[in-house]
């Protein structure tokens, strides 16, 4: 019987307290702005920040607020641009869905099958591609190249971005193009561009050819074959480097067959 | 307030040697870029003859000193540095000639006055050569709206291990030195001059003491043996008890901070004419590479390879990483063509380093407790990883001068300092 008087009476408390916070919150309940729930709701929630807000509910605010075009998700894409617009009662149409891509696609001249790149020397310090940057533009011999320690996996919120051979690979289907790879990439090679945009110079180097080629087996040596294969007119040459023209390629994939370096790589 | 400081092993195992000038290098290569600001244009082309002492770069930018043949011989090209900020520079090769024949225009300046002065300074190629490489006729040449200067402190800390080549600059040659200080004191106009050496080299404290005993203007001081006494903040405290505060250089505190090195360069410079085109290099390393007896310094003409320095260096074997400056701030070197510079006091060879991986910070606050500037660099690794730019801010992450003190003492072997800096490059940055 000892035991019983305790139980009844803190379960007794317990029910009280429940009823009391009930009532006081159906009492003093405090209207907030039901579209911003509502926007809030639909937003994926990982907060990327690729809309140009610190959050998504931030950003919902502003779409309520109508500062903002509500087709700024750009992980949604059209499956949250339809739902934004049932929130809203009118249409909105989705931004063009687009894709992060590492312009780098780099391979040792003497071991093109091993998994490491070529390396000026050995880089023992903290494994982040900014801190490798710091000494001499990092350790691999191509200056401008993927340094491969993998700044931007590990920014990724969606797990998009891969390490293969020691080169940073974007899958394009999970990716959001939320663009902190970009932010987080010390040698600016990731840009965000069009899903539909099949054909890409895998290459960021602006060396001359033969020291491209010294470092490298799938550099761009600009040798100009792409631009005179190019049905399009769509490629140039800026810096040493070929330059696909997206407003014009029409993704045949001529230039890739004909690149002698295979530094044009079709997807 | 007592600077927080750390003790470093000691290593001095060149100290007590006469420098000694090998046989020349069969090329130098020269570069461009010897000192911070805009880079030289080569004056010269590839097919020609130059002397020694012969102009051979120069820039019309306002932080830039011009560069010297330091050989006689025949321009063989021109190739590419890169700089460990990961900048390319260009550089002059030299084939050494058997004559080293001396540029006929080389004669002692006339020096009548503070302007007459300062363009000595910058003919010669002075720069600052404890390694900040900061043209020294700007140095000298100051914003006189700004502040004035009361205070001339000669910076003979070297508080790096390893490195003697300020030592043997006092010991070998202390009359030039009271005669630089006294030729600045003179034509810049500044009333006192202070001259710092740690206390664990007592022989250049007794002989400073000697040859200055004349001139009571010039004081010498005897600093801790710690770590890190030559950074500049730091020296002008324990010499002058001032603070220098962020953002602001020791000229605002009323001083001029000099190496040691450089003024007895400028008075060198005023005696014969010849431009800075010699150095004096220390080399010395793990003892399992290079013998007790083959630590020495040398002199050799600017840009002499790393290649030619170890072959005069006598190594047992190959060593695992070169190191040009000091342990603590020196930059490791790949390339064995990199020249040695103006700036350049010593080559350090050592073995493989210690492989321990980093593991996670146990809060024991070693690091906060060696910042001799107080930062705390626990919070700005915290935040950094977070990349809170705020709180950076916050922290004055940005004032961080890389001496390395924390991530030495870090008993988790962190990287801490490397992530200062990266904490520096994102407050600049942003």
């Amino acid at each position: 019987m000892d035991y019983l008087t305790p139980i009844l009476f803190f379960a007794g408390i317990g029910v009280a307290a429940g009823v009391i916070l009930t009532v006081a919150a159906k009492l003093f309940a405090v209207e907030g702005n039901v579209i911003v729930k509502k926007l809030t709701e639909q937003l994926p929630g990982t907060n990327c920040g690729a809309c140009g807000f610190a959050n998504c509910s931030k950003y919902a605010e502003a779409i309520a607020a109508e500062k903002v075009a509500p087709n700024q998700c750009k992980p949604g894409g059209v499956a949250v641009a339809e739902k934004i617009g049932e929130v809203l009662g009118k249409s909105v149409n989705a931004a063009e869905p687009e894709t992060a891509f590492v312009f780098c696609n780099g391979k040792p001249p003497n071991s093109p099958d091993s998994s490491a790149i070529d390396e000026k020397y050995r880089y023992n310090g903290g494994q982040s591609c900014r801190a490798c940057e710091l000494y001499y533009n990092g350790k691999n011999s191509c200056r401008f190249g993927c340094t491969g320690l993998g700044d931007c996996v590990a920014i990724c919120p969606e797990n998009a971005i891969s390490l293969v051979n020691s080169i940073a690979v974007v899958d394009s289907r999970r990716c959001t193009a939320c663009g902190l790879c970009i932010k987080a990439c010390p040698k600016n090679i990731i840009r965000v561009q069009s899903t539909g945009q099949r054909v890409n110079v895998a290459c960021s180097s602006k060396d001359f050819g033969a020291k491209v080629k010294s470092v490298c087996v799938t550099g761009c040596i600009g040798c100009k074959i792409c631009i005179k294969k190019c049905p399009q007119s769509a490629i140039q040459m800026r810096d040493n480097l070929a330059e696909i023209n997206a407003e014009l390629c029409d993704n045949c994939g001529i230039c890739a067959s004909s690149c002698p370096m295979k530094s044009i790589v079709k997807s | 307030m007592i600077i927080n400081t750390v003790t470093l092993p000691v290593h001095n195992n060149s100290a007590e040697k006469a420098t000694v000038t090998p046989e020349l290098p069969e090329k130098v290569i020269i570069s461009m870029a010897q000192s911070i600001g805009a880079p030289c244009e080569p004056l010269v082309k590839p097919g020609d003859r130059v002397l020694k002492g012969q102009l051979i770069g120069d820039s019309s930018g306002n932080v830039s000193a011009p560069v010297h043949a330091s050989v006689s011989g025949k321009v063989s090209g021109e190739t590419e540095i890169l700089n460990i900020s990961g900048k390319l520079s260009r550089a002059i090769v030299i084939e050494t000639d058997s004559i080293q024949e001396l540029h006929p225009d080389i004669k002692p300046p006339t020096v009548t006055d503070r302007e007459s002065f300062l363009k000595a300074v910058r003919d010669s190629g002075s720069v600052g050569l404890g390694g900040a490489g900061f043209p020294t006729h700007l140095k000298l040449d100051y914003d006189r709206k700004r502040a004035t200067a009361d205070t001339l402190i000669i910076n003979a800390a070297e508080c790096e291990p390893f490195i003697t080549s300020d030592y043997r600059e006092i010991m070998e040659l202390p009359h030039d030195v009271i005669e630089g200080i006294r030729l600045v004191m003179k034509y810049i106009g500044i009333p006192k001059a202070l001259i710092g050496i740690e206390g664990d080299k007592p022989d250049a404290i007794e002989k400073m003491r000697e040859v200055s005993a004349n001139f009571p203007e010039i004081t010498v001081k005897q600093l801790p043996a710690k770590y890190p006494q030559g950074a500049e903040k730091v020296i002008v405290y324990q010499m002058t008890g001032k603070l220098v505060k962020k953002g602001k250089l020791p000229l605002d505190s009323g001083c001029i901070v000099m190496n040691v090195s450089t003024i007895s360069f400028l008075a060198e410079y005023m005696r014969t004419g010849i431009p800075l085109i010699t150095r004096r290099v220390t080399i010395d390393g793990d003892e399992e590479l290079i013998d007790k007896e083959n630590a020495k310094n040398v002199f050799v003409p600017v840009g002499t390879t790393l290649e030619h320095l170890r072959k005069i260096a006598g190594l047992k074997r190959e060593p695992a990483r070169i190191i040009i400056g000091g342990p603590m701030m020196g930059s490791c070197v790949y390339d064995m063509n990199t020249p040695v510079v103006k700036t350049t006091g010593s080559v350090l060879f050592l073995g493989e380093p210690d492989f321990t991986r980093e593991s996670p910070c146990i809060r024991c606050g070693k690091c906060i407790h060696v910042c001799s500037i107080n930062l705390n660099p626990y919070e700005i690794n915290r935040a950094y990883d977070a990349k809170n730019v705020e709180m950076l801010k916050k922290l004055c992450a940005d004032m961080c001068m890389s001496c390395a003190s924390c991530s030495f003492i870090c008993p988790a072997k962190r990287h801490i300092s490397e992530k200062g800096q990266l904490a520096k490059q994102l407050v600049l940055k942003k």
